[in-house]
């Protein structure tokens, strides 16, 4: 059975923000019948500089939008909107003895998922493959999951005033491609993959190296998620994997562009 | 004072003066509850409101909520305990306030609901609490709780209202019957499992770990008792006091068996509360919701109002209460603790998720690097609408009940046929 997973490796993040780039530009211009992956709101297209595909109609961010003339308050904005996946620096230490790390908050589609425990309506659901989803249909947004999640990976959608959060792009995954973020990388920090099949690159790096899954230090309260982290900066992938991954996602996105024509 | 009797019959034969000052009430409430109306629908338009919830969820709504949902239980639980083990009171009282206590539980649902339903993103999609129940999910359950507790409280006042209409041998009868017993088994049933489920849903909040964990549902419990005797004194003190029917029977009734309950329950809470702190000591997640509650802000309020007040001078009032029967020192107990309760719940709700919020922001003692962007808290004009509204509708709601029903011993339905 496939069990999709994610190894984050925090060492080799520049911090660069691409993943998050990736993951609005992504979500907000995919359209897609099914409510799970409902494009996000076009303000944060206008806010962002990317084309808006369609303005919501009368919408009280538009007008919220307008006044943001600054591009600090644009990126607040943009942060309160989108909180899919985020990348923060933590800086340690003291000069001239300092570090940084980047942690990547992001839904560790735990297979103890306390938000679909919790959830009364049945809209916070589990696919068979792990990916946890909400269906904005059966949302009355009572903030329940909000609350069990302990990773801090949900969010209101304003538009829709429902629930929303990270869907490993589900709707990229179904057709055999890498979820935006993952593909966008530059450093191959975020790894993703099949963790029931052994020979996926997700899945040997979780059996040599045992990285901690939910956070640097390991998941919280019995959650067991999927999302592993590696501090240790231990894996170091061969050039050759990466050409290999992309060609594979090469040869896809042109199988599905020749479809579509 | 001049004693006011709020039975319709004789409000029509009343003076002028009674009339015109019942009515009023009611006028005020119902433009208090129109005014509320006008502004809530701002609080579905401020998005201040729902981008605030990705890090901080429940506002004073949840805990306005749990705090009415907690008395309607808690005086209903005391009602049904009584029931349950034939404690009829000196003389009998018990019997004779039955009514007016079972009205009071079934009415404060009112306020409980009003903020809850309204701090809803999606009321349009609550049919999915049903076509989706998920029975894993204690929010879930909480719904078809409160049906079974809506059921067996309008049973058991409806019970106790025919009862009161019968000959005094079928009466005598049926007060022992198995099927009064079982009603009353039923409801204290409904009113435990609805405050064990209460605190249950804090309880599996595994985020929050300041509510996380198994002392959520037996606090809700034990707190529910507490505020069920504490609104009960009131309600009885007020109800016969404006009718001018406060008897001896009655005053000794509320200073022994209410004083009584607030002597056994303020410790036990008391209890639990410093259970916790001590086993949160080596659990930073969970201590920090007991630093944020002593420290700060919320110390003031704890300190003063939880601890000094609420635990405190109640607690020494209550044996004053208890000792000289005195219900005027045990309506002074409940007052301050009607206060003290919310602040709690307030407390607890909110102090809970601003510790959260406190914790993933300290870089030093925060293990695992998850932050939430900088909140701080405060109302809403519309949020307090909403609850003021609530509040009228309840009080407008609980006065027509006093005045249409007939909830004095003996009584006969007038008004209202289904009760013949």
């Amino acid at each position: 059975m496939t069990r999709y997973a994610m190894v984050i490796d925090i060492s080799r993040c520049l911090g660069c923000g691409a993943c998050v780039a990736a993951c609005i530009a992504e979500n907000l211009n995919t359209s897609s019948d099914e409510l799970e992956f409902k494009p996000k709101p076009s303000i944060i297209a206008g806010l962002l500089g990317l084309p808006r595909k369609e303005i919501p109609p009368a919408e009280y961010f538009v007008e919220k939008a307008a006044e943001q003339v600054e591009p600090e308050k644009a990126q607040e904005e943009v942060r309160k909107l989108w909180l899919r996946t985020e990348v923060y620096a933590i800086p340690s230490g003291t000069y001239p003895n300092v570090s940084l790390m980047f942690y990547h908050r992001i839904c560790q589609h735990c297979t103890n998922a306390p938000c679909v425990t919790v959830c009364p309506t049945g809209a916070s659901f589990q696919r068979k493959d792990g990916i946890v989803l909400v269906d904005p249909n059966k949302c009355i947004l009572c903030g329940a999951c909000i609350a069990a999640c302990p990773y801090a990976a949900r969010q209101v959608d304003l538009l829709t005033k429902t629930i929303d959060k990270c869907t490993f792009c589900a709707h990229r995954v179904d057709k055999g491609l890498l979820p935006a973020c993952v593909e966008t990388c530059p450093a191959h920090v975020r790894i993703f993959g099949d963790l029931d099949n052994p020979n996926s690159e997700v899945s040997r790096i979780v059996a040599k190296y045992h990285p901690p899954a939910g956070t640097p230090h390991g998941p919280i309260r019995g959650t067991e998620p999927f999302v592993f982290y590696m501090p240790s900066g231990n894996y170091k992938p061969s050039v050759k994997e990466i050409e290999q991954e992309h060609l594979k996602e090469a040869k896809i996105m042109k199988k599905l562009e020749s479809e579509s024509s | 004072m001049v004693p006011i009797n709020l039975k319709l019959g004789v409000l029509g034969e009343g003076s002028l003066n009674r009339r015109a000052a019942i009515i009023g009430i009611l006028i005020i409430l119902l433009l208090i509850m129109g005014g509320a109306l006008y502004e809530m629908p701002k609080y579905y338009r401020d998005t201040e409101v729902w981008s605030s919830k990705a890090a901080m969820p429940w506002g004073v709504m949840v805990p306005t909520y749990a705090y009415f949902a907690l008395v309607a239980t808690g005086t209903s639980t005391l009602n049904a305990i009584y029931t349950v083990f034939g404690y009829e009171g000196p003389n009998k009282a018990f019997k004779k306030v039955i009514k007016h206590l079972i009205w009071f539980s079934l009415i404060t649902l009112i306020p409980a609901w009003t903020p809850i339903l309204s701090d809803l993103g999606r009321l349009d999609h609550f049919i999915w609490m049903i076509k989706g129940f998920n029975a894993f999910s204690r929010i879930a359950w909480m719904g078809a709780l409160y049906g079974f507790f809506l059921v067996m409280i309008l049973i058991e006042l409806i019970f106790h209202i025919r009862l009161d209409a019968m000959d005094e041998e079928r009466k005598k009868l049926l007060e022992g019957s198995a099927l009064a017993l079982t009603i009353s088994v039923l409801t204290l049933i409904a009113d435990l499992s609805l405050d064990g489920n209460l605190g249950s849903v804090f309880g599996a909040s595994t985020g929050v770990p300041a509510w996380s964990g198994a002392y959520a549902p037996i606090l809700f419990v034990v707190l529910a008792i507490l505020l069920g005797a504490a609104w009960d004194t009131l309600y009885l003190m007020g109800v016969y006091g404006l009718r001018g029917k406060l008897t001896n029977d009655i005053k000794r009734f509320i200073s022994k068996i209410y004083s009584y309950t607030m002597l056994i329950t303020i410790p036990i809470i008391g209890f639990i509360l410093s259970w916790e702190a001590i086993t949160s000591y080596d659990y930073p997640p969970r201590w920090e919701f007991f630093k944020v509650l002593t420290t700060g802000h919320f110390g003031a309020e704890f300190w003063g109002i939880v601890v000094f007040l609420g635990f405190i001078v109640t607690y020494i009032i209550a044996i004053v209460g208890y000792e000289l029967r005195s219900p005027s020192a045990t309506a002074l107990a409940a007052l301050i603790l009607i206060f003290a309760g919310y602040t709690f719940v307030y407390d607890f709700v909110i102090g809970g998720q601003m510790a959260r919020l406190s914790f993933h922001n300290l870089d030093n003692i925060n293990p695992y690097y998850i932050r939430f962007w900088p909140y701080s808290y405060h109302w809403g004009t519309p949020e307090l609408a909403v609850l003021t509204g609530g509040i009228a509708l309840w009080l407008f709601l609980l006065i027509l009940g006093e005045v249409l029903l007939p909830l004095e011993e003996g009584e006969k339905p007038k008004h209202l046929w289904i009760f013949r």
